[in-house]
């Protein structure tokens, strides 16, 4: 099947737990909670973020999705079931330095959340505290701007990647 | 008017026009676009960077000698680089600088034997070489002859790498085979948005694996200097970046046989660090940004700072303690709790082994976890990489004095400047805590059966947490063995620091002999 990202298409092969994109083959796996996506190409971790709708079957037509707090239309053409992947997108977002979505940087538990969706914050404010290595480690907003979405509650337990906040930063 | 006269002053004049022609390189047109574009001319470039009126250009009556597609045709005196020597606050440099009106840059066989030339002399004189790299790659007409130029402009690198020191700056396009030079150098500074270095650029990308990104995307500063490592500096303007170059070069030797650059100090050896006393929590959960420790112990609170966009969990960077440079490593708990993980542990190797082999001494600041755990690092090959800061630590030769501020656990602290890979002298502070892991888990499992049996599990096993801590995780056992020299006042931390630093001023100690050793790369 095809799967369309933008103006691009992709011919992509889903199998368990890889995925052929053209001639190339990733290891893939994910974790979900909500509507976040966290995906792993090669054991490297994107935040995706599915619309609201989705419900578990192929959408039809173009969907936008947030990958890293970048906004890519997918479009998943032809038979064969399974959810789009947008690995290209996402690993396109990566190499852009993903703005916007922060995401854990160790596997720890959060213990503190200070923001919630709406707060208008400053660059530097600690948005929450992630207890990792026995250090409380204080995530602070690398812009200023206004937090879109909480990922996480206190006391949650978050793997390295696993996406925490979603700031949109003030242009 | 002597026909000798009228000779002499042809002659002249015509020197004249050839010097003329050669300092518009490309043309008014390809100038005017460079400028267009945000961007300096490379004689521009060095005028900023060296002092005023100290360049002297070498070979600018060189042309290529290429005969194919019309390229005879195409001659610009000085092909595509400027090269020459001058000096930075009165300190010798040789330079190099592609010009980018002459063929986008290109590295024609030509060019790169002017470039040569300078490296050449650079090292025979024993003075830093600093190019300033805006081009294309090699250039393509000419073929095999131009990508000659690159490998043998690489296999003066190589042979350069720990003799002089040598800076590279991305002011532009660095492609290809373009981008292994500035690889091999010390330094590589990025102007921000003004420059990429990749291997193959977003057309290749794009036609083999369909992947669409930007030049910026793909290989930019920002891409560079916070995920790669690649870029060393990224700084915002050429004129900025050029004015940190000669900010980093003012703490350089010229070459491995001398020392760093002594200035006269302006602030007092003996100064105690008040704001020291409260800097680190007691609470060894909670993290501080260890570059106010830094800025306090060093002269004016001067700190250059590597790398100050990756691997951020370490800081490294270079200042001076009573006018002498140092080299300073510290664990900063700021950021993912000051680990030591793949990233980290190569920042730090680089920079150790970069100030061992130019007679930086190195002032390690510890406060470490430990490695960090976890499929990501290990199946990273966090072994190796943690493995080089080891080998880089235990291979110095240079004055290294340690301070241990507060955590030093397991194989970070045996890593991290440890007295056991040859450190001089060895201090802590008196909260540190030394053990092989921290109180929690050793109580956990020293303990596991008390635990178990005790009517109140829970409150047992704080009780020998805190035991654990009060007996073990103190600086007192190690200080007993000698590994730790003393345990010290944190305000006396800049007084004591320069006090051994002077004792280990001619400190002569030798690796045995051996063509070079195997660094786990």
């Amino acid at each position: 099947m095809k799967l369309v990202i933008g103006d691009q298409e992709f011919d992509v092969l889903p199998g368990g737990e890889t995925i052929t994109v053209g001639d190339e083959s990733f290891a893939v796996r994910l974790t979900r909670r909500g509507n976040i996506l966290t995906v792993y190409v090669n054991e490297k971790p994107f935040a995706v973020q599915l619309p609201e709708a989705t419900s578990g079957g192929p959408e039809e037509g173009p969907v936008m999705l947030l990958v890293d707090a970048k906004e890519y239309q997918v479009e998943l053409k032809g038979k064969g079931g399974g959810r789009p992947r947008p690995k290209t997108a996402a690993r396109r977002a990566k190499a852009a330095g993903a703005q916007g979505a922060i995401v854990s940087q160790m596997t720890g538990r959060v213990i503190k959340v200070n923001v919630k969706p709406g707060d208008n914050v400053n660059e530097g404010d600690v948005l929450l505290v992630v207890e990792a290595m026995k250090m409380e480690n204080e995530i602070a907003a690398p812009t200023a701007g206004v937090v879109k979405e909480v990922s996480v509650a206190a006391g949650a337990r978050v793997s390295e990647g696993d996406m925490l906040v979603v700031l949109e930063p003030a242009s | 008017m002597a026909i000798e006269e009228k000779q002499t002053q042809d002659r002249l004049a015509e020197l004249h026009k050839r010097k003329e022609k050669g300092r518009l390189g490309g043309g008014q047109e390809r100038i005017d676009a460079q400028h267009k574009r945000g961007k300096l001319t490379a004689r521009e470039r060095l005028a900023i960077l060296l002092d005023e009126g100290s360049f002297e250009e070498l070979d600018s009556l060189v042309v290529h000698r290429s005969t194919e597609f019309g390229l005879d045709k195409q001659k610009y005196l000085g092909d595509a680089v400027v090269t020459g020597f001058g000096k930075i606050d009165g300190r010798p440099v040789y330079v190099f600088a592609q010009d980018f009106t002459v063929f986008g840059g290109s590295l024609s066989e030509a060019a790169g034997e002017k470039i040569c030339k300078v490296m050449d002399l650079a090292m025979r004189n024993g003075a830093p070489i600093i190019g300033l790299n805006d081009g294309g790659g090699a250039r393509i007409q000419e073929g095999v002859v131009s990508l000659k130029g690159y490998g043998e402009i690489f296999t003066r690198n190589v042979l350069a790498s720990g003799v002089v020191p040598q800076i590279s700056v991305i002011m532009g396009p660095c492609a290809g085979g373009g981008v292994y030079s500035p690889a091999i150098t010390d330094f590589i500074f990025m102007t921000q948005g003004g420059s990429q270095m990749y291997i193959t650029g977003p057309d290749v990308v794009r036609a083999v694996t369909h992947e669409d990104v930007t030049h910026e995307e793909l290989g930019g500063a920002s891409v560079h200097s916070t995920r790669t490592g690649i870029a060393h500096f990224s700084v915002d303007g050429e004129e900025d970046c050029l004015q940190e170059v000669r900010r980093l070069f003012s703490f350089l030797p010229a070459n491995n046989l001398e020392d760093p650059p002594f200035a006269e100090p302006g602030d007092d050896p003996g100064r105690l660090c008040d704001d020291l006393a409260q800097a680190v929590p007691e609470d060894p959960s909670k993290p501080y940004d260890v570059h106010a420790v830094i800025e306090s112990i060093l002269d004016d609170g001067d700190f250059l700072e590597v790398h100050a966009g990756w691997a951020k969990s370490i800081a490294v960077g270079f200042g001076r303690l009573n006018g002498r440079v140092a080299g300073v490593v510290a664990n900063n708990p700021m950021h993912m709790a000051g680990v030591l993980d793949v990233d980290s542990s190569r920042k730090g190797a680089r920079f150790v082994r970069f100030c061992d082999a130019f007679n930086v001494p190195i002032v390690t600041l510890v406060d470490v976890p430990g490695y960090l755990p976890g499929t990501t690092q290990e199946h990273g090959g966090i072994i190796v990489h943690g493995a080089k800061l080891l080998y880089a630590y235990a291979e110095a030769t240079v004055p290294k004095v340690t301070v241990i501020l507060r955590k030093d656990y397991g194989g970070a602290y045996l890593v991290m400047g440890s007295k056991h890979l040859r450190a001089d002298v060895n201090y802590a502070w008196p909260a540190a805590e030394i053990a092989v892991t921290g109180p929690d888990a050793a109580a956990n499992i020293i303990f596991r059966r008390e635990i178990e049996a005790a009517s109140d599990p829970e409150a047992k096993r704080k009780e020998l947490i805190e035991g654990y801590r009060r007996n073990l995780a103190n600086p007192y056992i190690a200080a007993s063995r000698g590994f730790i020299d003393d345990v010290i006042d944190p305000r006396e931390t800049r007084i004591k620091v320069i006090r051994a630093l002077e004792m280990l001023q001619n400190k002569a100690d030798t690796n045995p002999r051996k063509k070079h050793g195997n660094i786990p790369l």
